[in-house]
């Protein structure tokens, strides 16, 4: 009897059975391995050497298939060549399934099926990671091509004056007193160029590609399409059926306003409660200080995970403001227990908690209102960093200063407004930039709160209400049904671009630089 | 949460009156401690420092009544007050962490203290292996932590080798394209390391490095040396050139200054930075998440992520068992060493 089964393809590199399968092995591998029993009969085995078969009784059918898949640049030039081949045309050659030798059914006998032999097409992003190494390898081989130049020419010089050629241990000596800095940075050199500058510029090139869901290599290449992403973006357009255009700047105005509000919130809380803690009716400040420093001494990642357990719906949260009667209280006023369509208008709307649980993460209805929740939290997971550092550098203000002030008859508020506040924000306004810049790439506050949510699926490109870009590129990047790689990679420009600005400039106020450069 | 307002009352007033006697033994001139404790005795300490007479002869008798006006009064229950819910709102979360851990069943836990607690959870991760209710759980929480432990180690063995010597070379030396490396640094230093998780999981698939938690170690030491190598030049300069070049005139080379002179007077830097290298891997979760895919072979906190995100391995106290024991030690270290990270930190955003 004959079983076909056509769903399950053999999966191949091309150059296997183009080249080298061996029919007779082949022959041996498929039957003679089977004689234990029909169960044990190798199918695959089979199937290849019926491909090898039609490929040597059909010259026209080798030909179509041994001209996209004996591919020279891809199978025979060298490291470099390759390389280069790679970046300029990301792959030329799809997988496809050989399934000519159907015609050869004659030739299956029972207990065989038959099957599509797959020739496995070029792996693009594979091709594009080798094109960068080698051509990055290239800069490094033409440095030390040129410093060869350079150092023959002066030797030739020396010779020249001296008559005399220079012993070889002189010459390693003056070499590694010479470059010493070199030879120590080498390593270091090499590690950053391969492993964080490579990816940096993959990511910026991929934004350049279509690498997204619908062009996984090697089944469909991806290939350069120029700044159209980008235009993409800019227009407000859609892509594969994904309105990108307006989620981008839906996500990029809340990932402003989130860093914006973050920020401030974190620096002024810190500051109030330092300011409070600073206070000469405090006894033992030091645990006062030990216990509010908390937060910042617990891992952020952990904490973060507490208040997503704490605030679900059904969370430790909820249950007790409902044991308390918080419910009862909101379930008078409206914000709670009736739909979002109800809810009223203006106002209303804003304080709408929830239907039968206050939704603090996951009221998709109402997102401002998580999205501001999430921001309060955040002042928890923020506050202490700033109040320890405020703490610090109110310490050391010159007490005179304060003295000075008083003899002059200021009041203890003008003491206050006049010496401690322009100290201290001066003092820690290099970081509030830091902060700014963290706080836009605040991965784990959305991340593992909020998931990005509530929402989040097609509709919206798979951006949840409260994601903001980093988030988003992650989702983009590892989420197994979504796998939009090309956008992921456009927004990690974008972010590159927005950030590298924001800290270039800020490093440039710095004494550090005006030192250094 | 009646209990928790009274002792919250109780709390604000015991506090204000320790303050107010704190007061008063400050304007008496009395030592600074010893005030404080007698003070949270209610009731007992302000009669006490009232009646007690002052060490020193107090320049300004009348003021100790300056003490007990209204105003003050007020302002120091307010001040208490303040503190007080800050306190309870900072500890609630970790009370609730420790409460969850000994809870014995797997569910989300609505108390914030079980009725029964238990040892359970902690013996579950590291048995591997227990009931909860009709289920048996099984975890691999010991292999997430010796993972995490090789890779955390590892990571700060070649961070603290790779950048020592780059900062030293940084600080230290003139030579050409030191401006374009610094800046190259500089900026490279702005970016979270999964903004390249593409090409890392390109690379590693390309090299066979997938599901291998030990490859992890090259991606941390690469993107420890931009921060760091900033971190520890800056400090360096600090060091005065003129010991480098006595040690020259001395005969030392270059070499040996590095390791005679430079890294003996770095040691609270390289600490510094061996013990940030030291914890990142333990709470690092995109990269471990996206490149490895076996159970056994995750780092601690994708494990421990799963708990509380994966449908079939939801178990609540499990998670809050495990991040009491990965967040315990990190946060005594940060509380004892707090002024030293926080200098750290500034450091590292003031001197560039």
């Amino acid at each position: 009897m004959l079983i076909i089964d056509e769903t399950r393809n053999l999966r191949t590199n091309g150059f296997e059975v183009l080249l080298e399968y061996d029919v007779f092995k082949a022959f041996q591998e498929s039957i003679i391995g089977g004689l234990g029993g029909r169960d044990n009969y190798n199918t695959d085995a089979y199937n290849k050497m019926l491909v090898q078969l039609m490929f040597r009784f059909d010259e026209t059918i080798y030909e179509s298939y041994a001209e996209v898949f004996l591919n020279p640049f891809h199978e025979n030039a060298g490291f470099f060549v390759k390389g280069l081949w790679g970046v300029i045309t990301l792959g030329v050659t799809p997988s496809r399934t050989v399934t000519e030798h159907y015609e050869l059914t004659f030739f299956i006998p029972d207990g065989f099926s038959r099957r599509g032999v797959e020739l496995q097409g070029n792996f693009s992003q594979q091709l594009l990671l080798r094109g960068i190494i080698s051509n990055l390898l290239l800069v490094y081989f033409i440095g030390i091509f040129i410093w060869n130049i350079r150092d023959a020419f002066k030797t030739s010089k020396i010779i020249e004056e001296t008559k005399k050629v220079p012993d070889q241990v002189q010459y390693f000596k003056d070499v590694y007193e010479n470059a010493f800095e070199y030879i120590v940075l080498m390593p270091a050199l090499f590690l950053v160029t391969f492993i964080s500058v490579m990816p940096i510029l993959f990511g910026m090139l991929v934004a350049f590609t279509n690498y997204d869901a619908q062009h996984i290599p090697p089944n469909n290449l991806f290939t350069w399409v120029g700044l159209e992403n980008f235009r993409v973006i800019f227009t407000l357009n859609e892509q594969g059926g994904l309105p990108f255009g307006t989620q981008f700047f839906r996500v990029f105005s809340w990932t402003l306003i989130w860093a914006f509000a973050s920020t401030f919130t974190v620096f002024f809380g810190g500051f109030i409660q330092a300011v409070i803690l600073a206070n000469n009716r405090v006894v033992f400040r030091k645990i006062w200080r030990s216990l509010l420093i908390l937060p910042w001494a617990i891992p952020a990642l952990i904490s973060q995970m507490v208040f997503n357990v704490m605030f679900r719906d059904r969370g430790w949260v909820n249950q007790t403001l409902s044991n308390i009667g918080v419910y009862d209280w909101l379930l008078e006023r409206g914000m709670l227990g009736r739909s979002f369509a109800d809810a009223g208008t203006g106002l209303d709307r804003l304080l709408y908690f929830g239907e039968e649980n206050i939704q603090w993460i996951s009221n998709e209805a109402n997102p401002w209102f998580v999205r501001i929740f999430i921001i309060v939290l955040n002042i928890w997971l923020g506050f202490p960093f700033f109040m320890a550092l405020m703490t610090g550098v109110m310490t050391s203000i010159d007490r005179s200063l304060y003295e000075a002030a008083s003899i002059d008859g200021a009041t203890g508020f003008q003491q206050f407004r006049f010496i401690t506040m322009p100290l201290v924000l001066f003092a820690t306004s290099p970081l509030l930039i830091m902060t700014f810049a963290g706080n836009f790439n605040n991965f784990g506050v959305i991340y593992f709160i909020t998931q990005g949510g509530p929402g989040g699926d097609f509709t919206t490109a798979f951006a949840g209400q409260t994601d903001i870009l980093i988030s988003w590129i992650y989702k983009l990047t590892t989420d197994a049904n979504v796998r939009w790689y090309s956008m992921a990679s456009v927004f990690s420009l974008l972010i590159f671009l927005i950030i590298g600005t924001i800290s270039a400039w800020n490093f440039t106020r710095t004494r550090a630089f005006k030192e250094e450069m | 949460m009646g209990w928790l307002s009274i002792t919250a009352i109780t709390l604000i007033l015991l506090f204000t009156h320790q303050s107010l006697t704190y007061q008063i033994a400050q304007k008496q001139g009395h030592s600074k401690v010893i005030p404080g404790l007698i003070g949270l005795i209610p009731g007992f300490g302000i009669f006490y420092y009232l009646k007690l007479k002052p060490p020193v002869r107090p320049s300004n008798t009348g003021k100790t009544k300056s003490v007990f006006n209204l105003k003050n009064i007020l302002g120091t229950l307010l001040l208490y007050t303040e503190l007080v819910l800050l306190g309870i709102i900072v500890l609630i979360p970790v009370v609730y962490v420790i409460g969850t851990s000994l809870n014995p069943l797997a569910g989300i836990p609505n108390q914030i203290w079980p009725d029964e607690p238990t040892l359970k959870n902690f013996i579950f991760l590291f048995e591997g292996e227990a009931q909860y209710g009709t289920q048996v759980r099984t975890n691999e929480f010991v292999s997430w932590y010796w993972n995490t432990l090789q890779v955390a180690f590892l990571t700060m063995i070649f961070s603290v080798l790779f950048v020592t010597g780059t900062a030293y070379v940084f600080a230290r030396y003139k030579f050409k394209g030191k401006r374009a490396g610094l800046l190259t640094i500089l900026v490279l230093q702005m970016f979270p390391s999964f903004l390249g998780l593409i090409a890392i999981f390109t690379l590693f698939q390309t090299f066979g490095l997938l599901d291998q938690p030990l490859a992890l170690v090259i991606i941390y030491t690469a993107g420890a040396v931009p921060f760091n190598v900033w971190l520890i030049k800056g400090y360096l300069q600090g060091v005065p050139k003129e010991l480098d070049e006595s040690a020259r005139i001395d005969g030392a080379n270059k070499l040996q200054i590095f390791f005679k002179i430079i890294m003996p007077l770095s040691v609270p830097i390289i600490s510094f930075v061996a013990v940030t290298q030291f914890m990142a891997p333990w709470l690092d979760y995109i990269l471990p998440s996206f490149v490895i895919e076996t159970e056994e072979r995750w780092t601690l906190a994708v494990g421990i992520f799963r708990f509380i995100n994966d449908q079939t391995r939801i178990n609540y106290p499990a998670f809050s068992a495990a991040a009491l024991m990965i967040a315990a030690p990190i946060t005594i270290l940060y509380i004892v060493f707090q002024r030293f990270l926080i200098e750290g930190i500034t450091a590292g955003a003031n001197k560039g």
